[in-house]
């Protein structure tokens, strides 16, 4: 032990791109005392050295100059087996910062190698002289590793990196590879290789297993003989990449290697955006262009507001058709089995009315929105396939970091739109408690898939065709909004804290593929009608039972009217006197009893809204559809104070559940549901009450 | 009474069925649908952060 440090002795390698001026600082580094090598069993040289700094030795190794650790040529080869073998307690990679993007690929591939990474960032001279200003503290915070800025002829900053590298060795750092992400696709088959490798964990300690996932899936040939020499299982975990290797090109159109070495430099793309001022280098000139565009800082966010205006329109313009030829047979379906399948009309209770009134019309009702869903999902898919999702995260980031949110926030915050279970548990990638709590706090706001059929029948039962788009935009954005206000409020409230800063990926765009594009809207359509035909079908029963139980005496019911009897049943049921318990409540937001057990309702999963609707209304009853009936019951104005409700109030049980487990309390899940219900019906009650007022004003003016 | 019998049993059943989804949608399965998905690692078994850290 030496001086305040852990150690005597600390190994250290140099590595970095040819002509970064790596042996420029190594001679720095090392002095006089330096000699070559060749390294056993190639022609490639290698050079070391010894220095002493603070009482401590450094052994110095200066690996040979490589663009990547690939293993494709002798060079890299070499300095990849030394890093890997070796284990040298620190990393240099010597990175050109004049050339700045194609430089760092080597330090992404290191951090995932799980190196002790520490960067150089040489030719700083020449950065400045070409107009780059670069933030090197704003560097090292977006991506966890210490840049170091170098001039290295002048020897500039080479006493710091001694400094840095005495203290990266006393502090053993590993920077976590996972915050290198490399999409749904290619996330799904590292995550399939990593767990057939770790069942014999054992065998790969000198190699992190996430990276010989990579590797595989890259067509490595040394790892791929490594993985047949020492695996048990080689056999299942190369067919397992195989397999990989094509549903990736089959999704993508394009090879493995291409996808990942684009996610590694999106990665680069984005931390650079962040902290070089004045140009961005040009790998892709092409998509280098676009992003000037699109993620402008003033004409970002209206260009992402046009295109999801687009996505709206066309989800309701081209889905119309076919979800009435879905409505118009479940209509026909239900007449033909009430005109062939006789039932008591004076005993609701029976099993026609159960596989009618309640199966066909919940489930029915919520399965007619399949069509908008499918095109939704399938211009999405689109937007992400394209890249431009992630410009989408990059322009929002921005914002939501000014409003004092964390960066990593937005990821949970985008899995919202999906749904509000995996993005809660999502919040567990912010580290921060209070951060983390608010997150998962506004996590509801964000409309998920189970809120769009509810949205989709409203908003087809009180809107124009014309307007149906333009309604659906603004309610998804509203929510946004409001998640971000209410983020705010909690930041500046309970939950008092500063922001951190995250990179946010900008892949290189590309062509989709079609096949790519129906694999994932097949994949999302998927969820939405499995959902349909478990929850959904269970609840549709369970629902049907409580809207008809306790029945009306038969009596009662012979001397009603026969139009009279379902309305008479409705009323007597649970759900009724539920409903009319609750109604002098709902009337203040423009609803009435059967919206209020529709509500109830949609507490369990959002969809039930719809279903129960159908179940109240059944369907194609008097001759209109479901939305007819609905439209012609309520006010334009009930209607909206009725969709901003669905949006904000009340997360379904699932949310609740999930909400508890992840904050660890109760008192959490309860705060949520009572501030978001509360919220929602505020918000209901205002928009109902004051429009009234408004149209009042109005027409008496 | 046979078809009183058949509805209460399939009510039942039912009703058990959609507590059975809804405590495994809780669990984290209702299944997430948008590409941010991948850029969590929330769903990784060997993460040992379910819990909110002190303070």
């Amino acid at each position: 032990m030496t001086g305040p440090y852990m150690t005597d002795r600390i190994r250290v390698a140099l590595t970095g791109n040819p002509n970064s001026g790596k042996s420029t600082i190594f001679n720095h580094l090392a002095g006089a005392r330096q000699h070559v090598a060749n390294y056993p069993g190639v022609t490639v040289e290698v050079t070391q050295g010894t220095a002493t700094y603070e009482g401590v030795r450094l052994d110095l190794v200066d690996l040979p100059g490589t663009y990547s650790l690939s293993a494709y040529s002798p060079e890299e080869r070499v300095a990849r087996d030394y890093l890997l073998k070796e284990k040298p307690d620190v990393v240099i990679a010597i990175v050109d910062a004049s050339n700045l993007e194609r430089n760092l690929y080597l330090v992404v591939q290191l951090i995932e190698l799980g190196m002790p990474v520490l960067v150089a960032l040489n030719m700083m001279d020449i950065a400045e002289r070409r107009g780059l200003s670069i933030d090197h503290q704003r560097l090292s915070e977006l991506t966890g590793v210490t840049f170091v800025p170098t001039v290295g002829h002048r020897g500039t900053g080479i006493d710091t990196l001694r400094k840095k590298i005495l203290h990266e060795a006393g502090t053993g750092r590993r920077i976590s590879a996972e915050s290198i992400r490399y999409g749904r696709d290619v996330g799904t088959e590292i995550t399939a290789l990593e767990s057939l490798l770790d069942e014999h964990a054992g065998l790969w300690e000198e190699y992190p297993t996430r990276w010989l996932a990579l590797s595989l899936l890259e067509e490595d040939s040394e790892v791929i003989e490594l993985i047949e020499r020492k695996a048990p299982n080689a056999d299942e975990i190369l067919s397992q990449a195989a397999k990989g290797i094509e549903r990736i090109h089959a999704v993508a159109g394009s090879s493995a290697e291409t996808v990942i070495a684009d996610r590694r430099y999106g990665f680069i793309s984005g931390a650079c955006q962040e902290s070089i001022k004045s140009s961005v280098e040009t790998r892709h000139i092409f998509s280098d262009k676009i992003d000037l565009i699109v993620t402008h800082r003033v004409l970002g966010l209206p260009i992402l507001l046009a295109l999801m205006y687009i996505v709206f329109y066309l989800t309701f313009n081209i889905a119309a058709y076919p979800s009435e030829l879905i409505e118009d047979g479940l209509v026909e379906l239900s007449d033909y089995a009430r005109t062939a399948w006789q039932a008591d009309p004076l005993q609701p209770l029976n099993i026609r009315s159960l596989l009618v009134d309640g199966i066909l019309a919940g489930v029915g009702g919520v399965v007619v929105f399949l069509p908008p869903i499918m095109v939704l999902f399938m211009a999405i898919a689109a937007l992400e396939d394209t890249g431009y999702m992630a410009r989408a995260a990059f322009v929002t980031d921005h914002l939501m970091h000014k409003m004092g949110l964390h960066g990593k926030s937005f990821i949970p915050m985008l899995v919202g739109f999906g749904c509000s279970v995996p993005a809660i548990m999502a919040t567990r990638i912010v580290e921060n408690r209070r951060d983390r709590l608010t997150t998962m706090l506004i996590v509801p706001l964000m409309s998920c898939g189970g809120k769009y059929p509810a949205y989709a029948l409203l908003v087809a039962a009180f809107f124009p065709l014309a307007w149906r788009g333009a309604m659906l935009w603004f309610i998804y954005i509203f929510g946004a909004v409001l998640a971000v206000l209410a983020a705010k409020l909690l930041k500046s409230t309970l939950l008092r804290g500063e922001a951190h800063p995250f990179v946010m990926e900008l892949p290189p765009y590309r062509m989709p593929t079609f096949k790519g594009l129906l694999i994932h809207t097949w994949e999302r359509s998927w969820l939405f009608l499995k959902k349909a035909g478990t929850v959904i079908f269970a609840v549709s029963i369970v629902l049907w039972f409580f809207t008809n139980w306790p029945s009306p005496p038969r009596e009662e019911l012979a001397q009603a009217d026969p139009s009279e009897i379902r309305a008479a049943v409705l009323e007597h049921s649970v759900v009724g006197r539920v409903g009319k318990t609750l109604e002098p409540a709902l009337e203040m937001a423009g609803f009435d009893w059967k919206l209020g057990t529709a509500l109830i309702g949609a507490s369990m999963a959002k969809e039930v809204f719809v279903a129960q609707m159908g179940i109240i209304y059944g369907f194609g009853e008097e001759g209109r559809s479901l939305a007819e009936q609905i439209g012609g019951d309520y006010s334009v104005l009930a209607g909206f104070a009725l969709l901003l409700f669905t949006l904000i109030a009340s997360p379904c049980i699932a949310t609740v559940i999930i909400m508890r487990r992840e904050s660890g309390s109760w008192r959490w899940a309860a705060f949520q549901w009572l501030a978001l219900t509360a919220g929602g019906f505020v918000l209901a009650v205002v928009v109902f009450q004051g429009g009234g007022l408004l149209q009042a004003l109005w027409t008496g003016g | 009474m046979i078809e009183t019998i058949v509805i209460a049993v399939i009510v039942l059943a039912a009703g058990a069925l959609m507590v059975r989804i809804m405590l495994r949608m809780a669990s984290g399965g209702g299944g997430c649908s948008t590409d941010a998905c991948s850029r969590c690692d929330a769903c990784d078994p060997q993460r040992d952060e379910t819990k909110l850290p002190p303070g």
